[in-house]
């Protein structure tokens, strides 16, 4: 009888002792839920800040099943093949679009992104950016026979008109491999502008987009390069400048040989972002390459009530009749008309045209139709006979396929990735999309290109009109990294994306709660871009090394020793180089209301121009020699040129 | 949504628990077919009244509200019980639908909510005493027009756009100047579209179309393709039994829940901000041709009621418009690049005058336009044609380091530059 009261009363204590518990733990989870998002309403979950796909174990990969996510298009002249990049599968898929599958899985390197194939469809070179080599491909075998070395993340590639030589444009390096293809080997290398992304070959020139503006002072507006290669002299024989725009990237030259469309980006950075109707952010247009005017157009695609978000990759019909370019942000193909295009650029004063850029009602004189796919389009290419378009739907491992003469979808093919839609894979395609800005006007994407930065400055509204600019920040490996915005008070990434963000930026209805999780969920997911400049602590360079020590010193030149505030590896320190905290280094601008900056990460700095937290240093020198003549930001004016070029030297391995 | 009362409902003299869960189910559920959402083809019907009374020509009812299939068919009346109802909306899931209606033809007109099968009914508002134009806002506020109340409104019969709960509290006033603002309508990206005609304006006058956000943020000149917002009468939509003609259709059909707008609107602050990128993008000759730097400032004055309203003519008094009782008057000075900012009184319609060196007045410019407490108003130009992005350039109005004299951008209240504006001020606009 006591054993049984003696049982109840324990249990009856442990079932109290439960209950408080779990009213303490809710409590204290609904407490932490709260302070982190900035949401009384508590929508988070978990998953949202707790998981992360980067290490490859079990769980992630139940979270983030292998997906094909495939990117670029080349079409065998001779028989229809399609060949395909598979990014998350590190695979070219060969497919047979006649019977609308896949007939071969060629492994390649690590995060495939452009194919360029041989006349006789013998052979295909594969551009891997995680590996930093093109993989040659024998397709008679169908098999990687090779690869040839690269510059930093090489992505579009394009053969010379004699199959020799093969241009690769390396996107963190900001340059274009020339490689020899008899010898297999890098002959050469051009330099590009920022970020070059694509190339388009022909009658023996090629045209290399490049994706990212130059890093420019305030109030200089952003502007980016199309870079032109002489094929036989293998020199770069003209550089446009294209002013106010930025994110170039599909290139597709006409038939004809006169006009080269490349799709790129208006953005409007330098007005204060107080609304987005009317393209107040940004336009979504082309370039148009004039050859014979010798002048480069930019025109809007976008019309005054719809935007279309991302312009992406550009194809041209064999007949010369139709340009297409797809649309990742608003999972649509915009079709031109190309004797429409002629027309204008024709019969229009050349003052007249160069306002078109801003004029969002020309769109509708060439533009005859915008054509549905699947979440975020990308690649394109047309079939031999030019009847048929494909278009890769990136985050949904299909091919949309447009009947040419109707300008009409058929049935898409499948490439057999999973059907089961993760998490981390339903925030890419939130992080891809427009949908949740006003007229669809711009995606996290836009400003945040390969997650990383735009290289541009903005004016938000809530701190005040012309106050307080801002440099974007990359989001590689920003998931350890809060607080976030430069002011420090977003505490975490569900916050910085919340309401706020929908209010003074998308200014259309907030994520919703499952989209908010999984966008939060693939932002955190999102690893360190690997420095391809980082040798590993035993292959530093004796200038890295003392550059080494003077970021890790405690004392002066002359042995004064340095206050621990004003040390580097105070507020920078490993892993991610930030202490998390915010601080005054003096880098205050006549636009800012407040003095105190959160320390921001330095992984990749070099990748990251301009910097500080406005980017009016242009480079890593200007941020001492002209921003912090006091030493308030580390002490440098005791090393000298020499030991500021070692400092600089191991940052840029960071 | 909240479901409609029945107490009213035809034949339905008290409750019983099976017709109470039976309304419930059919509140939450919908019946089936045209009782329930509205296929693509069937159209809201707006009927002409029917036959006169035989004795002294008086109409037995006013216009009413039918659902009919544009494939054919009887039209079904919707408008029972009211002896007019007009305007009719549909809810975006197509299950219910908003009107004017009247039930006695000496009440006022209010606002009400049906059922799509005509059942039910739900008062929402009797607004100011003329609420018209109802429909559903994407968060469930609903949005009409009305007269409101301000000084000269009433007698000057102005119209403005207002918002309510979907229980007709909590109104909010959306649109201001001296207009007819009616028939707002909601736009796939969230706006709202509306019809500003001139006071003492015809309803056959031609319109122009204008939007705003469903705060009142953002008024701007509708453009793009041409407005559909009336939409032709198939012919195969008669009022059949029902008598009189088919007047107007409108799709009944349901369709995508636009995105709620975010709002910056505060309330309880008294003014926003205006920032105009470049005065001299216009198309107004008389502003286009002004040679660049002859713009020195831009008074920004309050407009006041006009003096008087005559065949969509209005005239105003050669005076600066009052806030308050008080002369309002904002002066901002124009820089080099065109650009202006200036902080004005918020939910007023303004006037802008463009000033030269002299301190003459280059150009009046009745803007049309109001900001909204908080609002940062961007505009590309004055009068500047609605289809141009704003060029991507920093505004030396909010260049700190340019030299901008930002605190000149403020608005100020004296009754020297009331009396400047007064001296300068035209008339007729």
């Amino acid at each position: 009888m006591r054993d049984k009261a003696f049982i109840t009363a324990g249990a009856s204590v442990v079932a109290l002792a439960l209950v408080a518990a779990g009213i303490g733990a809710h409590r204290w989870s609904a407490t932490h839920v709260e302070y982190y998002t900035g949401d009384p309403a508590r929508r988070a979950s978990c998953v949202a800040c707790h998981f992360s796909a980067r290490g490859g174990t079990v769980m992630d990969r139940i979270v983030k099943p292998r997906y094909v996510t495939p990117l670029s298009i080349a079409v065998c002249a001779d028989d229809g093949r399609l060949f395909v990049t598979s990014q998350d599968d590190d695979a070219l898929l060969v497919i047979e679009p006649a019977a609308g599958e896949v007939v071969a899985r060629i492994a390649v390197g690590r995060r495939p992104h452009g194919v360029a194939l041989s006349r006789d469809c013998g052979r295909a070179w594969v551009s891997n950016e995680e590996d930093d080599t093109v993989s040659v491909v024998d397709l008679r075998i169908a098999a990687a026979i090779g690869t040839i070395p690269t510059g930093y993340m090489p992505t579009g590639l394009a053969l010379g008109p004699d199959e020799t030589r093969l241009y690769v444009a390396n996107w963190l390096g900001d340059d274009i491999s020339v490689l020899d293809l008899e010898r297999g080997i890098e002959a050469g290398r051009l330099a590009a502008g920022k970020n070059p992304t694509a190339i388009a070959a022909a009658n023996g020139q090629l045209i290399v987009t490049n994706q990212i503006a130059f890093p420019a002072p305030r109030p200089e507006p952003p502007v980016s390069e199309l870079t032109v290669i002489d094929a036989a002299l293998g020199r770069v024989v003209d550089r446009h400048r294209l002013v106010n725009a930025h994110l170039l990237e599909g290139v597709a030259i006409a038939p004809e040989g006169d006009l080269a469309v490349v799709a790129l980006i208006q953005p409007r950075n330098l007005v204060p972002a107080l609304q987005v109707e009317r393209g107040w952010m940004m336009t979504n247009g082309i370039a148009v390459i004039d050859r014979e005017r010798h002048r480069v157009v930019q025109l809007p695609l976008d019309e005054v009530n719809a935007f279309y978000a991302d312009p992406s990759y550009v194809a041209i019909t064999p007949d010369g009749r139709y340009a297409f370019v797809s649309h990742g942000g608003v999972d649509m193909v915009s079709v031109i008309d190309m004797p429409a295009l002629r027309a204008l650029l024709r019969d229009t004063p050349a003052a007249t045209l160069a306002g078109y850029a801003n004029h969002l009602g020309v769109s509708a004189r060439y533009v005859i139709k915008r054509i549905a796919t699947g979440p975020n389009p990308r690649g394109m290419a047309l079939s031999p006979d030019g009847t048929t378009l494909y278009v890769a739907e990136r985050l949904n491992d299909r091919l949309t396929v447009i009947d040419v003469g109707t300008l009409q979808s058929r049935a898409p093919i499948d490439l057999g990735g999973p059907e089961h839609l993760s998490i981390l894979r339903r925030g890419e395609q939130v992080f891809h999309s427009a949908a949740a800005t006003m007229q669809r006007q711009f995606s996290c994407r836009s400003c945040h290109p390969n997650s990383h930065v735009d290289n541009l400055q903005y004016d938000f509204e809530p701190d005040g009109l012309g106050l307080n600019p801002v440099d974007n920040r990359s989001l590689h490996g920003i998931r350890d990294t809060a607080p976030f915005k430069w002011n420090g008070k977003n505490t975490s990434l569900y916050m910085q994306c919340g309401i706020r963000f929908a209010r003074f930026l998308t200014r259309a209805e907030p994520f919703s709660t499952g989209d908010l999780n999984a966008l939060v969920a693939y932002i955190g997911s999102l690893p360190p871009t690997r420095n391809r400049r980082n040798p590993g602590e035993a292959g530093l360079t004796p200038a890295q090394l003392r550059g080494k020590e003077i970021f890790e010193r405690s004392h002066l030149v002359d042995a004064t020793e340095i206050p621990a505030g004003n040390r580097c590896i105070t507020c920078h320190p490993a892993p991610y180089f930030t202490d998390r905290l915010r601080a005054d280094v003096g880098s205050t601008s006549p636009e800012d209301t407040i003095t105190l900056f959160d320390t921001p990460q330095l992984n990749n700095l070099v990748d990251t121009a301009p910097y500080l937290h406005d980017g009016k240093a242009l480079t890593l020198e200007e941020i001492w020699t002209v921003y912090s003549p006091e030493d308030t930001h580390g002490v440098t004016s005791d090393l000298g040129k020499e030991g500021l070029n070692d400092l600089i030297h191991y940052l840029r391995t960071l | 949504m909240q479901s409609l009362k029945t107490d009213t409902m035809p034949g339905v003299r008290r409750w019983s628990p099976a017709l109470a869960g039976a309304i419930i189910a059919a509140a939450l559920c919908g019946p089936p077919g045209p009782t329930g959402e509205a296929p693509d083809d069937l159209m809201l019907l707006t009927l002409a009244p029917p036959a006169l009374e035989p004795v002294g020509g008086a109409p037995a009812a006013g216009l009413r509200i039918a659902l009919g299939d544009a494939r054919g068919g009887e039209p079904t009346l919707l408008s029972g019980g009211f002896w007019e109802a007009r305007s009719p909306s549909p809810s975006f899931d197509g299950r219910h639908f908003l009107f004017q209606g009247r039930q006695r033809r000496s009440d006022d007109p209010s606002i009400w909510e049906r059922r799509m099968n005509g059942s039910g009914k739900r008062h929402i508002t009797d607004g100011n005493g003329h609420p018209d134009h109802p429909a559903y806002l994407p968060d469930g506020r609903i949005v009409y027009s009305d007269r409101p109340q301000g000084d000269g409104e009433r007698e000057l019969d102005v119209r403005a756009l207002f918002s309510c709960a979907a229980d007709g509290s909590d109104t909010r006033r959306l649109t201001f100047g001296w207009h007819l603002d009616t028939r707002p309508e909601v736009l796939p990206d969230g706006r709202v579209r509306f019809q500003r005609r001139p006071l003492g304006a015809d309803a056959l006058d031609e319109p122009r179309f204008m939007t705003i956000r469903p705060d009142g943020t953002g008024i701007a000149p509708w453009a793009g393709e041409p407005c559909g917002c009336d939409h032709p009468v198939p012919d195969q939509l008669t009022a059949g039994e029902l008598g009189g003609d088919v007047l107007r259709a409108d799709p009944a059909a349901p369709r995508e829940r636009p995105p709620i707008l975010t709002s910056v609107v505060q309330e309880e602050k008294e003014n926003g901000t205006l920032l105009c990128l470049n005065v001299y993008e216009s198309r107004l000759p008389e502003v286009a041709m002004l040679p660049a730097g002859a713009i020195r400032q831009v008074r920004v004055a309050a407009v006041g009621p006009p003096a008087s309203v005559s065949g969509g003519m209005s005239e105003w008094p050669a005076a600066v418009g009052m806030t308050d009782g008080e002369p309002f008057v904002a002066l901002a000075p124009v820089h080099a690049d065109g650009s202006f900012m200036v902080e004005v009184p918020a939910d007023t319609p303004l006037r802008i005058d463009l000033i030269d060196e002299r301190e003459q007045v280059l150009a009046a410019l009745t803007s049309g336009l109001w900001v909204r407490p908080n609002e940062n108003r961007g505009c590309i130009g004055c009068h500047e044609n609605p289809e141009i992005a704003p060029g991507n350039r920093l505004p030396l109005a909010v260049s700190v380091t340019s030299g901008a004299a930002r605190d000149g951008a403020v608005a100020v209240q004296d009754d020297d530059a009331a009396a400047a504006s007064a001296a300068g001020g035209s008339g007729a606009r």
